[in-house]
């Protein structure tokens, strides 16, 4: 465990706490947006840099645009106001929960070693698509739920018959009135 | 330098699932669940990283922040529309339901 | 050709907006023969499923540097089979129902998502594909559930996805620890890793959270929350394919093959789910029956039956898992059905209060007479199927000296019955309420459906030795191998 990476992750600890608690939901936003941004520089520094890329692309980048716009559609942020008292429990909270997770995974995971080898291609690539092909379809289909499940909750609202009839009256309605 | 790592994503998921528990806007509590799945990506990676194998680990991170984004996009389309209905982000505007 | 299964559906669905646009009725017929082609694909198969067979099918695709490797046993088949008939049902059903919705064809891709999500998680031979695959059946059904826009729908759904999505990310985090620990996430080579040994506090951590995950998904008692406001909410096919199949696929089959094909069944394993699956049976029928709304009162009961076929499957002894899967089995067919007849009721008197409805049998004679085989059936009286699946259970109890919870199950089919004789007596006999004079039988294509499936829950009550012979005994031996109750067992007793 090299200085660089404990001090990134306890930066992003940080970031998460701010992302919860911050009043201002955009800034909230942001922090998370930092804290993926962090993450995508400990991916590198462990040896994974396609996964970075798309940890500060996608999670840092696109999911972020997709927050902020829809914090902009709603504009009511500030109308919902946060319970107290959460902010006040958590210190506690984490800290025993920060606690207990200390002794587990030291309790579990201190004498660890890395056992047995999985299959894996000579490159990212060959990985990817030779070995891991099923998770590529498997992509595409969730891709596929996602878009017809946009399209499906943000389609125009059915109207009942009664709404018709109401709005084609009123069509008549304005056009008997030129 | 297993254990720090572990620790740092129990923590994540920790602090992801206290947002999620006590949030009362909807998008508070999506911000809660993206926290929570630094957990995930944290210990995949790390463990690639221990066992040389992080080509596979990056095809399952890939992969998983993909239908991430994707259940985002959703759950954000549901805010909307519940939004629509209700004209407010308060989860407690959607408690009709008695579950 | 397994890959059918999940490609087929999936190329449906990504025509679906194209379709839709040709030809109004193009993709309820496409999607529905699209169900059927997988219904006759998976009964194809049955004869190449003997007892305790595995199929394997992998490919390297025309030179591409693609593999795609599938699994199927008779447990996977098993569950195919019923995925691929109820949404066959389902499908024909929404052809009238769906149609004051809008926006059919998104409905139809979506509906075929979820389907091929499903296929796939059942055929896949590892962990991490299993995830994604259940992700793609839980993202389609959370549109699906808050298809309506209205308000009850959109809450549902979100607190269905919430729910949900913690379940997921506690599973994959169980599922990253699982690779950190054994370097692999493939079945086969987990179950050798799992018998190599494993340190016995991190497998309970984990099974832990396996048991959590998906028994939220599967909706066992404490983590049912969600259930009882989804599955109502939903568009009536929609309900019936989720109370009939999918916490079935992503809850029990997935446990049961993470679990049992990985780590065996250990005793503190086989307790809980024993524990969670009596208080799953008597609470939901409990609840259930204080319930006036009538998809309501069908979701609860979900519940109750889920309960049964995890007490069986958690005892863990042949005839129990026989029992649990038949039961699996039937519970898909006639909740299936009661959802589909709930939808019809709804459609026809616009209303599903049972307190509003009264003596519509005669104006909805068809609709009567399935929705009272579907009781017949779940509460379990003879020839009906699910008579057969309880009996079984319930016999596997006693023989296992479990005579308090086999009393529990005798007790809660009673329970079944007088909370499904009082719908039959308030909503469908005794006199006509007011304001139901005019109302009309459902359309020919709700009809097909819901007729369809009675008639299938009476002719697999009535040829039970052939459906048990040849769809369930795969499926129990290739669930008994993996714990080893024949010989071998992965943690010595």
């Amino acid at each position: 465990m090299d200085f660089i990476n404990l001090s990134l992750l306890v930066l992003m600890t940080g970031l998460a706490c701010a992302a919860v608690f911050l009043r201002d939901l955009v800034r909230s936003a942001i922090s998370l947006a930092l804290m993926s941004a962090l993450m995508a520089v400990v991916l590198y520094r462990l040896n994974s840099p396609y996964a970075a890329v798309f940890e500060l692309s996608v999670v840092a980048g696109l999911i972020t645009v997709l927050f902020v716009s829809v914090i902009a559609l709603t504009k009511e942020e500030d109308q919902v106001r946060e319970a107290g008292w959460p902010l006040y429990v958590f210190p506690l909270a984490l800290a025993a929960f920060g606690l207990a997770d200390l002794l587990v995974m030291r309790a579990l995971f201190s004498s660890y070693q890395p056992a047995g080898y999985a299959a894996v291609g000579e490159s990212f690539g060959a990985t990817l698509w030779g070995v891991r092909s099923l998770d590529i379809l498997g992509q595409v289909a969730v891709i596929f739920a996602g878009v017809f499940g946009v399209l499906a909750l943000l389609r125009e609202k059915p109207q009942t018959a009664r709404q018709k009839q109401d709005a084609e009256k009123a069509k008549d309605g304005g056009e008997k009135l030129w | 330098m297993v254990t720090t790592y572990l620790i740092f994503a129990g923590l994540f998921f920790f602090i992801g699932l206290y947002a999620l528990l006590t949030g009362r806007n909807m998008i508070r509590l999506l911000i809660g669940l993206e926290i929570m799945t630094k957990a995930v990506v944290l210990v995949f990676i790390m463990a690639g990283y221990l066992r040389g194998e992080e080509f596979l680990t990056q095809s399952y991170i890939i992969t998983f922040i993909v239908v991430e984004v994707t259940l985002m996009a959703v759950a954000l389309a549901l805010v909307i529309t519940a939004y629509r209905n209700t004209g407010s982000l308060d989860v407690r505007g959607l408690a009709r339901l008695k579950g | 050709m397994l890959l059918l299964f999940i490609v087929l559906p999936l190329a449906v669905a990504a025509l679906m907006p194209l379709l839709h646009r040709l030809n109004r009725w193009l993709p309820d017929a496409l999607a529905a023969l699209t169900m059927l082609g997988t219904l006759l694909l998976g009964i194809a198969h049955i004869r190449l499923i003997g007892a305790g067979h595995i199929y394997y099918w992998d490919s390297a695709l025309y030179g591409l540097p693609i593999r795609l490797s599938l699994m199927m046993d008779g447990f996977s088949l098993l569950l195919l089979l019923t995925i691929s008939m109820v949404s066959f049902f389902a499908c024909v059903f929404s052809v009238n129902y769906m149609e004051h919705y809008g926006g059919k064809g998104a409905y139809y891709a979506l509906f075929l998502i979820m389907v091929a999500g499903m296929n796939g998680l059942v055929l896949t031979t590892d962990l991490f594909s299993l995830y994604v695959f259940l992700e793609v059946a839980a993202i389609a059904s959370y549109a699906l559930v808050a298809f309506g826009q209205k308000h009850d729908e959109v809450e549902a759904a979100f607190k269905y996805l919430m729910l949900s999505a913690v379940a997921t990310t506690g599973i994959l985090l169980a599922t990253a620890l699982v690779y950190l620990m054994t370097g692999t996430l493939g079945f086969a080579e987990l179950a050798a890793a799992a018998r190599a040994g494993f340190d016995p506090r991190l497998l309970g951590l984990l099974l832990a959270f396996f048991l959590m995950g998906f028994g939220l998904k599967a909706a066992i008692v404490p983590f049912h929350a969600w259930l009882p406001d989804a599955h109502p909410s939903a568009p009536a096919p929609i309900s019936a394919m989720l109370s009939g199949v999918v916490i079935k696929v992503s809850g029990i089959y997935a446990l049961v093959r993470v679990v049992y094909n990985v780590f065996g069944l250990p005793v503190g394993v086989s307790q809980a789910l024993l524990a969670l699956g009596a208080l799953s049976m008597v609470l939901g029928a409990l609840i259930a029956l204080g319930q006036t709304d009538f998809k309501r009162m069908l979701a609860y009961s979900s519940i109750s039956q889920v309960g049964y076929i995890v007490i069986g499957l958690a005892l863990g002894t042949p005839l129990a898992i026989m029992g649990a899967l038949f039961h699996l089995f039937n519970h898909a067919t006639f909740k299936g059905l009661l959802f589909l007849d709930a939808g019809a009721t709804e459609y026809a008197t616009g209303t599903r209060e049972l307190s509003k409805l009264g003596g519509i049998n005669n104006r909805l004679p068809i609709t009567g007479l399935t929705t009272t085989i579907g009781t017949f059936s779940i509460a379990g009286v003879p020839p009906f199927n699910g008579f057969w699946s309880k009996l079984l259970i319930i016999v596997a109890l006693v023989q296992a000296g479990q005579l308090g919870l086999a009393a529990l199950a005798v007790g809660t089919s009673v329970l079944t019955l007088w909370y499904f004789l009082l719908i039959q007596r308030r909503a469908f006999f005794g006199k006509l309420a007011a304001g139901m004079e005019k109302i009309k039988e459902v359309p020919f294509y709700m009809s097909f459906a819901t007729v369809g499936l009675a008639a299938l829950c009476l002719a697999v009550g009535l040829c039970y030795p052939w459906v048990a012979d040849n769809l369930i005994q795969p499926g129990m031996t290739s669930l008994t191998n993996a714990i080893g109750v024949n010989g071998f067992s992965l943690f010595g007793n």
